[in-house]
């Protein structure tokens, strides 16, 4: 299963490219970020995010425990 | 996205006599996983569902953890490439210039339409793959919110 989590949803990361890129951008244009229609709406996808971030860890320390305890049947 | 569903259906008679048939239908959908299955790891090895937990925690704790320090390093590189970039074009539109004056007004100006052309091209293409990078995630995430 996929991650469910978007990390950093609300802008582009920066990198050296965008940071060279900055020299012409006298109006700012390039510090924008993702908004949404209502603040209801950007609660509810931020909310949603956060408990997809700690969903998306559930599934990975199930997913190790499980390869753990293959590991040690396995052994033992 | 964790889904399940669980439906029970039971039939019986009511005291005059009359057959009745009752669905009893759960349904589970959310980012969490469902929690019989922390109950199903507890069964069968006793504490596991807390060691799970745990080990959520710190998942999530290396996970918050790498994630600033990735952002930090984004943020000084894109730090560098300002400075760097800056540099390298008053550097070439210097060199520009003086071999301009120089007697060269053909190749200093070449030399500065270059360093132009790519800083424009630079800004352009960065401003897109922004642009590109913010629209990707929106659509993920309206996704994912859709599919719950």
């Amino acid at each position: 299963m996929g991650d469910i989590y978007v990390k950093n949803y609300l802008f582009a990361e920066p990198s050296i490219f965008e940071g060279v890129a900055r020299i012409l951008d006298f109006g700012n244009n390039m510090s924008v970020y993702n908004k949404s229609s209502s603040d209801d709406v950007a609660d509810e996808k931020a909310i949603f995010n956060d408990w997809a971030a700690i969903g998306d860890d559930f599934r990975f320390s199930i997913e190790m425990y499980e390869q753990e305890k293959t590991t040690n049947n396995i052994k033992g | 996205m964790s889904k399940k569903k669980q439906q029970t259906i039971s039939r019986g008679k009511n005291s005059n006599g009359h057959e009745v048939v009752s669905i009893e239908r759960r349904v589970f959908s959310g980012p969490l996983p469902h929690p019989d299955i922390l109950k199903g790891f507890d069964d069968i090895v006793p504490g596991a569902a807390e060691r799970i937990i745990k080990m959520a925690e710190t998942q999530m704790t290396h996970r918050i953890s790498i994630e600033s320090r990735v952002i930090n390093a984004d943020i000084k590189s894109s730090k560098r490439g300002v400075i760097f970039g800056f540099i390298i074009a008053i550097l070439m539109i210097s060199a520009g210039v003086i071999i301009t004056v120089e007697g060269e007004p053909v190749v200093g100006g070449i030399i500065m339409s270059t360093t132009l052309v790519s800083l424009v091209g630079v800004f352009v293409i960065g401003s897109r793959g922004q642009s590109k990078e913010r629209v990707e995630k929106e659509n993920k995430i309206q996704d994912r919110i859709n599919l719950d």
